[in-house]
């Protein structure tokens, strides 16, 4: 196979904690623990886990926005870490970003042309203007918006439409790439179904390839076609997403898909879970065992000495357990 | 049948703004019974949390109500603030959606919880020091990692949701109010929290309204439901009927454009193209421009004249079966949902 679209590989990001007191030696939280992903072109990818897993750091580093300790990050085959400023710059074209708060993200001053027109003023520098609001309309048309929604400010939208408005300005520098984090998590049931449909036309449209991370395993389900779980900074299984959600085969895996609550399934049957939920900060000082071995059903004496490495169970379908 | 603990009638609020008047909530009319579960389902917007909101009578004093909301026979759309006073916290208690911006960050979390105990109860600090440690044990915060002592920002989401809870069971409530507790939480979180409220209704006999965009939480917590649509109720019965059964088109809707509809279907053949969700066209209307025809009428797919011409009254469906399930809708659907 030729080069993927992106690859990640063994990226590792260490925060620094507040030092404790004024003489004591920085401590680091590592936040990824060498994580290492591909995407083809035209496909998607979830990332799934929980508050605190490390799955935003992994969408910054992906962005070449936050540079990692270790590993690199390579789209079309260039590090991104290792370019000059000019080129990231350049490269910046092949990958955009859509974010969870449709509030938040758009700047309330600006008009929605201004916004969408900001990437390309930004990286694509001495393009001239009618080619600029050509693009503005195509990208407007190709979210549902009409033209007229160029002249508006973003307080005249509603959260859905927004996100389209969001969803245009990363199309406009006809990235090959985008990495949404929780697009849809802030919207309701009826309007996330539309964002996700659009998104699903856009992709086969333009062949975009989505880094798609969310909570949602629902969601995630409907729109990717491979999914990682990450637990703790590191991917604890991955594969086709059909395949890992009915057919889960990590501990944790099998957890969070047996939480989530399902219609249909009549009142609440479930084995309460006895274990308590591991903070992230406990994990900085993890022992020589499986980080997930505290919180383990199926815990052996083996798990707390050994840390188990992703490895194949079917084709395309791997995880990081020694029992899986 | 024995008298319900609460019995709203008929309530409506409505909110002036300037020329313009928004009818927040119409026709609004529920009971629940003493150990009961009621799960309120609906999108942003559609009333759900104003309903909870006026039976803890903490509706802005703008917002003009009508109907009546009777709590074990005193009507709370009626009472003074300071009667409201003895029954808020102390018989009905309510859980906020965000752990994160419910609680005081500046008081311990003991004095938080301790509060009603003083105020409702006249326990001296020592019993209600010992109610804090009883109520932190019994929502799984065993000493000696938790303690009274702790403020918020020393807590997890889901820590503080729990602490949320044992302020809420404080005083033992008849009523609890759940306000999408579990929404902001990640989802094994989540399911430790609704355990948690499912254990405390089973002991305690308290009743429940859980309020939830979420219909996998309703279907799991819930005897039986109401879905609401821009400030009415468009569906109500025992959850497991209208699972069964989901009548009105927005209800229907609503499932099929959740993801977890679409989970249940075979996935796609690889390499083929990506099935999309149901999707409901279009927006809610405007609360200050609502029609005076079915407000779900334009959404529709199976909308015709008649649905443009009044407002469907919920009516029970299978009169001759004595299923207690209604519908507002004049074309109600049968049989069960296309995922």
């Amino acid at each position: 196979m030729s080069t993927p679209l992106l690859e990640v590989r063994n990226v590792v990001r260490d925060y620094t904690l507040p030092r404790p007191s004024l003489f004591s030696r920085p401590v680091a939280l590592r936040v990824l623990h060498g994580v290492s992903l591909t995407l083809g072109a035209g496909q998607s990818l979830g990332i799934v886990g929980e508050s605190g897993s490390g799955k935003s750091t992994l969408a910054r580093t992906v962005m070449a926005l936050d540079r990692p300790q270790e590993g690199e990050v390579r789209i079309d085959g260039e590090n991104l870490y290792a370019l000059s400023r000019t080129d990231l710059r350049a490269a910046r074209r092949k990958f955009q970003a859509i974010f969870q708060d449709p509030y938040g993200s758009l700047d309330p001053r600006h008009s929605v042309r201004r916004i969408i027109s900001e990437p390309m003023r930004s990286l694509e520098a001495g393009q001239p203007g009618t080619s600029r609001s050509d693009r503005i309309g195509e990208v407007l048309d190709a979210v549902g918006l009409s033209p007229a929604a160029a002249d508006k400010y973003p307080h005249e939208f509603s959260g859905g439409q927004r996100q389209r408005i969001a969803i245009a300005r990363a199309l406009v520098t006809r990235p090959a790439l985008i990495v949404a984090d929780e697009p849809v998590s802030a919207l309701d049931v009826s309007v996330q179904a539309q964002v996700l449909n659009l998104m699903m036309d856009l992709q086969e449209r333009f062949n975009l390839a989505y880094l798609f991370i969310s909570h949602d395993l629902g969601v995630v389900r409907v729109i990717t076609d491979r999914v990682a779980v990450i637990h703790l900074g590191r991917i604890v299984e991955e594969g086709p997403t059909g395949e890992v959600f009915d057919g889960p085969r990590h501990p944790y895996t099998q957890a969070l898909v047996e939480a989530v609550p399902k219609p249909f399934a009549g009142r609440r049957q479930r084995g309460r879970s006895a274990k308590g939920h591991a903070s992230v900060a406990a994990s900085g000082a993890a022992g020589a065992g499986c980080p997930y071995e505290p919180q383990c059903p199926l815990a052996q004496p083996l798990c707390s000495m050994e840390a188990p490495a992703l490895r194949l169970l079917a084709p395309e379908h791997s995880a990081a357990c020694h029992f899986a | 049948m024995n008298e319900p603990l609460l019995d709203i009638r008929r309530l409506t609020a409505h909110l002036q703004i300037g020329q313009k008047r928004a009818e927040l909530l119409s026709d609004i009319s529920l009971t629940v019974h003493r150990g009961e579960r009621l799960g309120i389902v609906g999108e942003s917007g559609c009333g759900k949390s104003l309903t909870a909101l006026a039976v803890m009578g903490l509706l802005p004093a703008r917002m003009t109500l009508g109907g009546s909301i009777l709590f074990d026979g005193s009507d709370l759309a009626r009472i003074d603030e300071a009667a409201m006073c003895d029954l808020r916290g102390r018989r009905i208690a309510m859980v906020f959606q965000e752990p994160m911006t419910a609680l005081n960050p500046i008081k311990s979390i003991g004095a938080q919880i301790a509060e009603g105990i003083r105020l409702h109860l006249g326990a001296s600090r020592a019993v209600a020091e010992d109610a804090v440690r009883r109520l932190l044990d019994r929502v799984g915060l065993p000493a000696p990692r938790f303690n009274g002592d702790l403020y918020p920002h020393q807590l997890s989401g889901g820590q503080r949701q729990r602490v949320m809870i044992a302020l809420a069971l404080a005083c033992e409530p008849d009523l609890l109010i759940a306000d999408e507790p579990t929404t902001a939480l990640d989802v094994t979180v989540q399911a430790q929290i609704l355990d948690l409220i499912d254990d405390l209704v089973d002991e305690t006999g308290m009743a429940l309204i859980l309020i939830t965009h979420d219909l996998g939480v309703v279907s799991e917590m819930t005897e039986r439901m109401v879905v609401m649509y821009a400030g009415r109720i468009v569906e109500s019965g025992r959850t497991e009927d209208v699972f069964r059964q989901m009548s009105h088109p927005y209800t229907r809707g609503l499932f099929s454009a959740s993801p977890h509809g679409a989970a249940l279907v075979a996935r796609r053949p690889l390499g083929g193209p990506r099935r999309r969700l149901a999707s409901i066209p279009g927006v809610v209307p405007d609360p200050t421009n609502r029609p005076s025809h079915c407000a779900f009428a334009d959404r529709c797919g199976f909308a015709q004249d008649d649905c443009r011409a009044a407002i469907p009254p919920l009516s029970v469906l299978w009169p001759h079966e004595s299923i207690d399930h209604a519908a507002a809708c004049f074309h109600p659907q049968r049989g069960k949902v296309p995922a």
